[in-house]
């Protein structure tokens, strides 16, 4: 009976259910916020917001697609994200087009992970590239 | 049968969705698709308070809304029932 539903059917469920002030749990897909959030593996928990600030995952709409990025930068209404695994591209959007932030994380056995460490991968952006590497091969 | 309660039917575009809504936390982890039939049925169940539902009470359900014989309906009753129980959904 169960049968894959789109980001695009899903997602404004969800946001419809966040702004009753429900969590939302999901296992998201891809692999752009390696290593934190291993795609199709780890669940994620998200809470409507009330402010944002630089380090938050949030779940957006950005560049016509949904996307489960990292605040690199907020400049009033202007946000900018950018995944754990990416190493320079970045992506544009608004405060409104923000659906909720990631309030947990949980891998596959449903243990939870700790999301400061996360903040950390943010301050090491520098060295991305060799860690991203390393953690590649320890796969 | 009975259906279980907490869950939240929705239909977007062709899809039939029924989620668990909890207190605090709705999980679409465990989110189950449904079809327009096992929807339409879902919702009648509901309506009949969700208590002691036979396959019966499900094929007339069918055979008022559906050109389908009894003997069909009966028939996918009985699979749409053993499902809900198999998924969680529903308790004999």
């Amino acid at each position: 009976m169960p049968h894959k539903v789109h980001n695009e059917i899903l997602i404004p469920e969800m946001d419809i259910l966040l702004r009753e002030g429900k969590d939302v749990r999901f296992t998201p897909t891809g692999f752009s916020m390696r290593p934190f959030i291993e795609g199709e593996k780890d669940a994620v928990v998200l809470r409507r917001p009330s402010t944002f600030r630089v380090g938050d995952i949030v779940l957006a709409s950005a560049n016509n697609q949904y996307l489960l990025h990292r605040i690199i930068a907020i400049n009033g209404e202007h946000i900018t994200l950018q995944g754990d695994g990416n190493l320079s591209v970045t992506e544009q959007c608004r405060t409104a087009d923000i659906i909720g932030t990631v309030i947990q994380i949980y891998n596959a056995d449903g243990k939870p992970k700790r999301l400061t460490r996360g903040r950390l991968w943010f301050y090491l952006r520098p060295c991305r590239r060799i860690l991203l590497k390393i953690y590649r091969k320890l796969l | 049968m009975n259906i279980k309660k907490g869950f939240k039917l929705s239909s977007i575009g062709d899809e039939w969705m029924l989620l668990a809504v909890g207190a605090e936390q709705v999980n679409f982890d465990r989110m189950i698709t449904m079809n327009e039939t096992a929807a339409f049925l879902w919702q009648k169940c509901h309506e009949y308070g969700g208590k002691n539902i036979t396959p019966e009470m499900m094929a007339d359900w069918l055979c008022d809304e559906y050109d389908v014989t009894r003997t069909l309906a009966l028939e996918d009753a009985k699979l749409v029932i053993a499902d809900w129980i198999e998924v969680g959904i529903a308790v004999e």
